[in-house]
């Protein structure tokens, strides 16, 4: 089944009216049935979704109710997800981190050398402590797991990757969103401010720059497409290069919509700052684009199959 | 007229309506036959036109043993079917280790516009090109008009039943050895621009045509200068009507923004595997970034395909694709001047001085030649600058810039 067109216009209005008004998510998706619209269309359900999470520069555990979804037997608004902290890429450690969820209990991942386990925790006894840095709006926290941890640990074998693969599919989409909302205001803000008697948008300099980060838009876009539609053997595969394409997107795009700002893009006063600072947090979990880069040139140098990924 | 009597498989039918069958049925063909390929596999001629002569070959070859090239061209030179078996023959061609071959290039640009504006005159000049014995070149640009298209002069007057061409046209792909030109002249004033031209399809072999190959700056002659002296061509050899030229030219920009990158896309995927699998057997140590750039130059394949593929399917069902394919171009861009950056880095000194006598160094002297192709990518079907333009002006409504 697949949602037409008019059906994910209405949609995406609920969903931007949702975010508009800040209150929680999670309630405000039960009230519109989100549950029937996800089972209807997976692929355009969560991409407009977090699509909008990225435009309107909302924090929340959607992304860890997402990934849970495809580790059974947790349920989401119950337990949310600890996410492998940054500097880790997609492997679970000690270190990890927690999205702004009203969930009690956490799910912690954790590699041994037979794959990832999950143990549950309650919140309450982890030690956490706010990630303020680059993107004060996150909403994140950062977690030291102890020692003494998760007796009831249970493997989770083929899912954990299944659940990397919709993880990185939902960050890609939110980082599109991010970057759609940046370009829409710096194509404003260039159409209307006037230097030298013209709009600055008339300048060729700063219509190149804004084309570029167009390109880079569309070229995320639908590589995420495919990798929604990918076969089944090559779907985290195809997830992985959409999540290094939108976060190198986010690099190119994020670069030249601060420039054509000014000095105003690097001001509190401009929404931009957070864009830039949003779009760069999106990137680093489940792997940045860099790193990313490098695993994907590890496994080809290693033999893996440089896959087609799609057909017409 | 020629028909072909080549023999088809007994499922052509169902091929021509299916292009998933006939991609499945193409490869099975190229696996079981794959032996008869193997001399097209490995290192290519030395010269572009020993490479035109090869590849024909291979055209020949598809053609002859189950007519695979005529699928996607429409009755009665080709055999039905949409741009995606065509976009499956390129890519089942790289997938299996073997050229696109050179013709099909300008055949993808060129062949649109001329099935769609003169359907009478493909039925009588497409079936050449299916099985190798001819191909054509593309005359558009001259010495005063690159990226400024709309100021070209070469000349069109009317005298009876024939045009009469006079003027010169610059960088054809193949023109030293192709046995058509299919070219944009002016039929109107210079001051009408674009609204003054007209395309007209011209014999190489005509009285008055001779050509002049322009060595790149690998040595390689990739592209020609064609002058036409009094050049006569019957009216017939109009594609499209007088003076409707330009939308027959951006008719074709569609496909050649599409169908060449998706060409293109096949090529560099199977180029990255070939540079892959030296790299990795090279037991020196690699430059610092190769391994981060070998994973961005495939996502950048891949990226380019799904753009591709997905204009393509928009075109197959009857789309029309307009200046938001100016993004496609600028993809495929990106890919062809990653990919040969990255060999021409990783492959460092063997790149910088092997020696193009020495038998053993054919694959660093083949990635040298084609560094300097790839810089075309940049300019070459309107420049990156002129792509960025058409973005800002068309897609993004960016205010114009002043000066024009």
């Amino acid at each position: 089944m697949s949602l037409d067109d008019a059906t994910v216009e209405v949609v995406r209005g609920s969903l931007r009216e949702v975010f508009a008004t800040g209150r929680p998510v999670a309630p405000a998706l039960d009230e519109l049935g989100w549950a029937e619209v996800l089972e209807e269309d997976p692929s355009i359900a969560t991409t407009v979704l977090f699509g909008e999470q990225g435009r309107a520069l909302a924090s929340s555990g959607l992304l860890a109710d997402t990934m849970l979804a495809e580790l059974p037997g947790y349920a989401p608004g119950t337990h949310t997800l600890l996410l492998p902290h940054p500097r880790l890429g997609s492997h679970p450690g000690p270190t990890g981190v927690l999205l702004a969820s009203t969930a009690e209990v956490v799910v912690v991942p954790r590699a041994t050398p037979d794959g990832v386990v999950l143990a549950t925790i309650e919140r309450s006894s982890l030690v956490t402590r706010p990630a303020g840095g680059f993107d004060p709006g996150s909403g994140w926290q950062l977690v030291t797991l102890g020692a003494a941890l998760q007796p009831d640990s249970v493997p989770v074998g083929a899912a954990w990757e299944r659940a990397v693969a919709t993880g990185r599919r939902a960050l890609a989409a939110e980082i599109i969103g991010v970057c759609t909302a940046a370009l829409e205001l710096a194509v404003t803000h260039t159409s209307v401010r006037h230097q030298y008697g013209r709009p600055l948008g008339s300048f060729q300099s700063v219509r190149h720059q804004l084309a570029e980060a167009h390109a880079a838009l569309e070229a995320a876009r639908v590589t995420l497409d495919v990798a929604w539609s990918a076969a089944e053997d090559v779907a985290a595969w195809a997830a992985t290069v959409a999540k290094l394409r939108a976060g190198a997107t986010q690099s190119t795009v994020l670069r030249r919509t601060v420039q054509v700002l000014g000095a105003m893009g690097i001001t509190l006063e401009s929404d931009m700052h957070r864009y830039v600072s949003r779009g760069a947090a999106l990137d680093a979990l489940l792997g940045g684009h860099l790193r990313l880069a490098d695993e994907v040139g590890s496994a080809a140098l290693a033999g893996a199959d440089l896959h087609p990924v799609v057909t017409t | 007229m020629s028909t072909s009597t080549a023999p088809l498989g007994p499922r052509a039918a169902e091929l021509a309506v299916d292009p998933v069958a006939y991609a499945l049925a193409l490869r099975e063909h190229l696996a079981d036959n794959s032996a008869d390929y193997d001399r097209w596999r490995g290192h290519e001629p030395m010269t572009v036109a020993e490479r035109n002569h090869h590849h024909a070959a291979l055209l020949r070859a598809l053609h002859d043993d189950g007519g695979w090239t005529r699928y996607g061209w429409p009755e009665p030179a080709g055999l039905g079917g949409d741009p995606r078996h065509r976009a499956a023959l390129y890519d089942e061609l790289s997938s299996a280790g073997l050229p696109v071959p050179d013709q099909c290039l300008v055949l993808e640009t060129l062949g649109n516009p001329v099935v769609h504006f003169a359907p009478t005159l493909a039925a009588e000049v497409m079936p050449a090109l299916f099985t190798g014995a001819q191909w054509w070149g593309q005359g558009f640009s001259e010495p005063e008009a690159g990226s400024d298209l709309a100021a070209l002069r070469c000349r069109a007057r009317r005298d009876g039943d024939h045009y009469v061409v006079s003027g010169q046209k610059l960088w054809m792909s193949f023109g030293a050895t192709a046995h058509r030109f299919v070219c944009l002249v002016r039929t109107g004033t210079p001051e009408a621009r674009h609204r003054g031209l007209t395309m007209l399809m011209i014999d190489a072999d005509a009285p008055g045509v001779s050509r002049r190959p322009v060595a790149l700056a690998s040595g390689q002659e990739e592209v020609s200068e064609v002058f036409f002296d009094d050049v006569r061509v019957p009216l017939s050899r109009a594609i499209g009507a007088e003076d409707q030229g330009w939308a027959v030219a951006m008719y074709l920009l569609q496909f050649e923004r599409s169908m060449f990158a998706w060409q293109s896309a096949g090529i560099a995927l199977r180029r990255l595997r070939d540079l892959r699998d030296r790299l990795a057997s090279s037991g020196t140590p690699l430059p610092d970034g190769t391994t981060s750039r070998l994973g961005s130059t495939y996502a950048d394949i891949v990226t380019l395909r799904s753009r591709s593929a997905a204009t393509i399917r928009r075109l197959a069902a009857g789309d029309t694709v307009g200046p938001e394919a100016s993004v496609d171009k600028i993809l495929l861009a990106t890919v062809e001047t990653g990919l040969h950056d990255l060999a021409r880095d990783a492959l460092g000194a063997d790149f910088l001085l092997a020696d193009p006598q020495d038998p053993h160094a054919l694959d660093s002297t083949a990635w040298r030649a084609e560094w300097w192709y790839s810089r075309s990518s940049t300019i070459l079907g309107g420049s990156a600058e002129v792509q960025r333009t058409i973005l800002a002006d068309h897609v993004l409504g960016l205010p114009q810039e002043s000066s024009r």
